[in-house]
């Protein structure tokens, strides 16, 4: 605004000392547009994505931004990370100076709003400096996948009591985490203890201790997401959403079941997720969940059915006239 | 070097500047000035325990606005001049906030505030001070704009706007942000930031609307050239080194005698120790086929003589010895030429009128056979008006009979200017006696008989008017010092002059009775404070010229003179290029020098466009590795449009290669071939087979070329 203001006073007075001063001010412009490319020129970048996340619950992504221009720092950069279904992105990582060949990392934390695979395409690298007066803008194509699983919510004693869960005794009891089956290679999820640290030094990886289990402690969930025709669009809504709460649901009990040593299985209308053992880590029941879609009812396969081994079953029900807070105690 | 600290240096540094550039030309009176420098070094002490205080920013909000209202009480009840009232605000605005220099956004205040008294400063000054403060800015901008974006940031990422919290003042405090490099880096920025703002400034249309002109800024006082002159008044300003006139000879000659004598008014009537001029409607002054006619137009052997001439508070145009006419170009208005308006009286008092606050460019073509010649008619009533005398002056007529001895009216006063320069009897000297009640000239003559020159050319006019010849007092510059850097003899206010004009054998004729002593009493003309002075006008005269008189017609005739160097730098037909070596000539090596820069200043934009076409360009093509094969598959794609096979958006390679195939085209496999190389290196990292691929998209384009109805 003062530049197109003193540009007028120069044009309305000819004089030329306010030509000067507005030339000067043209100058910062160019200059300051110029200096920021400079600034964004051989940033590279890289993204670390968690092993897992939930949805609906905030968890941290790691940018790593590196100067790799031989005599130039580079200041104030703000990087924005975009999931390709998100509308805006956050500005959440600030890179005061990084030195000419030197690296430096940064978190922000981020929330996923629902379940299912999360791309990223694009990091939108920007900065201002040095002069606060352009800002300048590169976006560097940096993909990644990261799998957000259903919602995890804490299932109270009552709940896990209609899922027969609250029968078992979760803990001092001898052999019930079962014994040592034998070692495999550590999975995302696995709990510390159970590392063979001897073994994961010995082979230079980190190797788990598998354990045998009882057929007695076994839980399958039945959850039908199959979708009824809709007379409206609410009606469809409402549907969806006692489906997530559904979904959710499952993997909460499934959570609450692994770690009373429970094994636990899902099925759903066509698959069946695979049986995971107490002690292991839950992720396949969550990847199973996190992929999870409904199907239209006309088309869909039988209903899902109970083993004919042993071991408790339970339905989830998917039931849009109950609300969220009212479905885990129906 | 701490960022929090060096931030605070660079802020005052800016401020100072700022404040410097209020109280350039004379608005600011010398006490506000004071008080505004007292201001700005006690607020270095004021800190956080201070500012942090309750009540603080109160006391200051209720100290601007009784500043405020006192500034318009002045302004009202007082009469105190508008401006002078508004710097004395904006500057205390600025010290305010040198007070309360807390957070990022202050400073931003603070820098704001600065360039707001650069921007004021344009219509307090034109002088080289404006030069220096306005570098001194191009130098200290890039640091202060630097320091206080990066302090924001800080602040914003490591606290709140308002409170920057205690990590935020924990990084302020760091060393390692800004360092030595830091501070040569963004010094560094002023060289593109000065070219840029040259190249802007020379380019931006000067096509002047001149709604808000503020007109003139005023000129420099010199005693002699106003409507009368005291004797004494001349002497005092003999050691002046300020150049008032500067005059440039087209061919480079000095002049003949050593010395330009340029004439500025005259008087006609003396009284009282006065000089005064009898009151005449003043006559405009036209020109007539472009030059303002003094005795004839140029021809051909007559020298031109450039004159710059600072703006006087007399808009006395000065005229050479021996001109013959002068050639006053037009002003350029509103994008139009105006001419300039000149006016005449008798005596040859010569004026312009539409002073603005700007040097006066003209040339004076001098011919020698016009010299100490006069072309003013002389009409039988105005005989009497210059052999006015103040009273019988019986001594000075007999000593006038005396020492004229017999002859005629040229050679009468030629002995008499000979015995006041020549004789001895008198010396010429800055000091004079107290004469008390008595007639200066009669001291002059019969008792001191010492005097500077007003006193030898009263004497001599007086003494010519006893003797019968009419004769007028004169007023103007003689003398002129070689200035090497800008190239050009500097006339300055020590050279003002005193001498005689004559009405002999039909025409006024020159005499000049000041001994030669008179020349070794002017302004020093050796040592380095001359050199540093002589420097110094050079860079005014430029700054002058090329800055503040910088107008559309120059901005025409530079960009020509650029095209025609551009021409001759590519070997243009022999008439252009004859004209281009005939236009360098006349304009020198800074003519060159301009060009150059131009030259450079293309260049770097050039080079730096070239730059992002090719950082856009690899972003496109991806990674280095596979640009080969994206360039491959774009040629295969321009053979294929060209043939009428364009690819569509929405297609892939291999479905692309596929219609192909389907369409007929004969050459089909080589596209399929060179798909799948494509494909292979882009997505893959597989080896291009570059030669072999080369040659198959040979065949490609060889088969494009066929008749597809054949």
């Amino acid at each position: 605004m003062v530049t197109v203001g003193v540009g007028l006073a120069a044009v309305n007075t000819g004089n030329n000392l306010l030509y000067l001063v507005l030339g000067l001010m043209l100058s910062l412009l160019l200059v300051s547009g110029t200096l920021s490319d400079v600034a964004l020129w051989r940033v590279r970048i890289s993204r670390r994505l968690p092993h897992h996340a939930f949805a609906q619950t905030p968890f941290v992504v790691e940018l790593t931004l590196r100067n790799t221009k031989r005599r130039l720092p580079s200041y104030a950069l703000e990087v924005e990370d975009r999931a390709l279904d998100e509308a805006k992105g956050e500005r959440s990582c600030f890179f005061l100076k990084i030195s000419p060949g030197d690296s430096q990392a940064a978190t922000y934390r981020r929330t996923a709003p629902r379940r299912g695979w999360q791309r990223f395409g694009t990091v939108t690298v920007r900065t201002r400096y040095p002069f606060g007066l352009i800002e300048k803008g590169r976006s560097l194509p940096l993909a990644g996948d990261l799998l957000v699983y259903p919602k995890l919510r804490a299932v109270d004693a009552r709940t896990l009591h209609v899922f027969g869960v609250g029968e078992e005794t979760p803990s001092r009891c001898a052999g019930e985490r079962g014994e040592v089956w034998g070692v495999r290679e550590y999975r995302s999820g696995d709990e510390a203890r159970s590392i063979h640290w001897f073994r994961s030094a010995a082979t230079d990886r980190l190797v788990v201790r598998e354990q045998t289990s009882s057929t007695r402690s076994q839980l399958t969930l039945l959850l039908d997401q199959a979708e009824p025709a809709h007379v409206d669009d609410d009606a469809r809504e409402r549907w969806h959403r006692a489906f997530e709460d559904a979904v959710s649901l499952t993997a909460s009990v499934a959570d609450a079941a692994l770690r009373r040593a429970i094994a636990v299985e899902v099925r759903v209308r066509g698959a069946i997720s695979p049986r995971v053992a107490p002690g292991a880590p839950p992720d396949p029941i969550f990847r199973f969940l996190a992929l999870l879609t409904s199907v239209s009812a006309a088309v869909a396969p039988p209903p899902p059915t109970a083993p004919t081994s042993a071991g408790r079953t339970m339905r989830v029900p998917v039931d849009p006239a109950v609300e969220a807070t009212d479905r885990e105690v129906a | 070097m701490r960022l929090l600290t060096l931030h605070a240096t660079v802020s005052y540094l800016l401020a100072g500047l700022g404040l410097l550039a209020l109280s350039l030309g004379s608005e600011l009176p010398p006490v506000s000035a004071l008080l505004l420098g007292m201001g700005y070094v006690g607020s270095l002490w004021v800190g956080p325990r201070i500012w942090n205080r309750s009540g603080y920013t109160s006391f200051w909000n209720a100290l601007l606005v009784a500043f405020l209202a006192a500034q318009v009480l002045r302004g009202f009840v007082f009469r105190a001049p508008v401006l002078t009232l508004g710097v004395e605000f904006a500057g205390f605005l600025q010290v305010s906030r040198l007070f309360h220099r807390r957070s990022a956004r202050d400073h931003q205040h603070i820098q704001a505030l600065a360039f707001l008294h650069l921007i004021a400063a344009t219509v307090l000054s034109t002088g080289l001070d404006y030069a220096a403060v306005f570098f001194g800015f191009v130098l200290v901008t890039p640091w202060m704009l630097a320091l206080t974006h990066l302090r924001a940031e800080i602040e914003r990422h490591y606290g709140t706007p308002d409170e920057p919290g205690p990590r935020a003042r924990q990084v302020l405090q760091s060393r390692r942000i800004v360092g030595p490099g830091f501070l040569l880096g963004t010094a560094a920025l002023a060289l593109p930031l000065f070219l840029a703002t040259a190249a802007f400034f020379l380019l931006f249309p000067r096509v002047g609307m001149g709604f808000l002109s503020f007109g003139d800024i005023g000129g420099r006082r010199v005693a002699g050239f106003g409507g009368d002159v005291e004797l004494g008044d001349f002497g005092v300003i003999r050691a002046d080194p300020t150049v008032v006139v500067r005059v440039r000879p087209a061919d480079g000659v000095g002049p003949r005698e050593g010395h330009y004598r340029l004439r500025g008014t005259s008087f006609d009537h003396y009284e009282g120790g006065r000089w005064s001029r009898t009151e005449h409607r003043p006559q405009p002054w036209g020109p007539m086929l472009g030059y303002h006619v003094l005795q004839r137009r140029p021809r051909d052997g007559d020298r031109e003589l450039e004159i710059l001439l600072d703006p006087l508070e007399e808009a006395v145009v000065f005229v050479p010895d021996g001109a013959v006419a002068l050639k006053v170009p037009p002003r350029v208005a509103n994008a139009v030429d105006v001419p300039r308006q000149l006016q005449q009286r008798p005596g040859l008092d010569l004026r312009y009128l539409d002073g603005d606050g700007l040097p006066l460019r003209y040339l004076a073509y001098v011919s020698d056979e016009a010299r100490g010649v006069l072309p003013d008619p002389l009409t039988a009533e105005d005989i009497a008006t210059y052999l006015q005398l103040p009273g019988p002056l019986r001594r000075v007529r007999e000593l006038a009979l005396d020492k004229a001895g017999a002859g005629t009216p040229r050679e009468r006063a030629r002995r008499l200017e000979a015995w006041l320069r020549d004789s001895g009897e008198f010396v010429y000297s800055l000091e004079m006696p107290d004469t008390g009640d008595r007639d200066p000239l009669e001291v002059f003559l019969f008792e001191a008989k010492r005097g500077h020159c007003e006193y030898f050319s009263t004497a001599l006019a007086v003494m010519l008017r006893t003797i019968g010849v009419p004769s007028r007092n004169v007023t103007g510059f003689v003398g002129g010092t070689w200035n090497a850097y800008g190239r050009y003899y500097a006339v300055s206010q020590g050279d003002a002059h005193s001498w005689v004009e004559a009405w002999v054998d039909g025409a006024w004729e020159t005499f000049d009775p000041t001994p030669a002593a008179r020349g070794e009493m002017g302004p020093g003309q050796g040592g380095w404070l001359a050199e540093a002075r002589a420097l110094l006008d050079a860079l005014r005269t430029r700054w002058s010229e090329d800055v503040v008189s910088y107008d559309l017609r120059r901005q025409v005739s530079g960009l020509r003179r650029f095209y025609l160097w551009l021409r001759a730098l590519r070997g243009a037909e022999p008439s252009e290029e004859a004209q281009a070596s005939t236009m360098a000539r006349r304009n020198g090596a800074a003519g060159r020098g301009w060009g150059l820069a131009a030259a450079l200043l293309t260049l770097s934009i050039a080079m730096l466009l070239a730059l992002r076409w090719r950082r856009r360009r690899a972003l496109a093509e991806g990674p280095r590795a596979t640009r080969g094969a994206t360039r491959l598959y774009a040629s295969l794609e321009a053979a294929l449009r060209r043939r009428g096979l364009p690819r569509p958006p929405g297609r892939t390679p291999k479905e692309h290669a596929a219609s192909v195939e389907a369409a007929g085209f004969e050459a089909a496999d080589a596209v399929h071939e060179i798909t799948e190389a494509y494909l292979a290196a882009r997505y893959g990292g597989a080896e291009l087979d570059l030669p072999a691929l080369k040659r198959r998209l040979r065949d490609v384009r060889r088969a494009c070329r066929r008749d597809p109805e054949r």
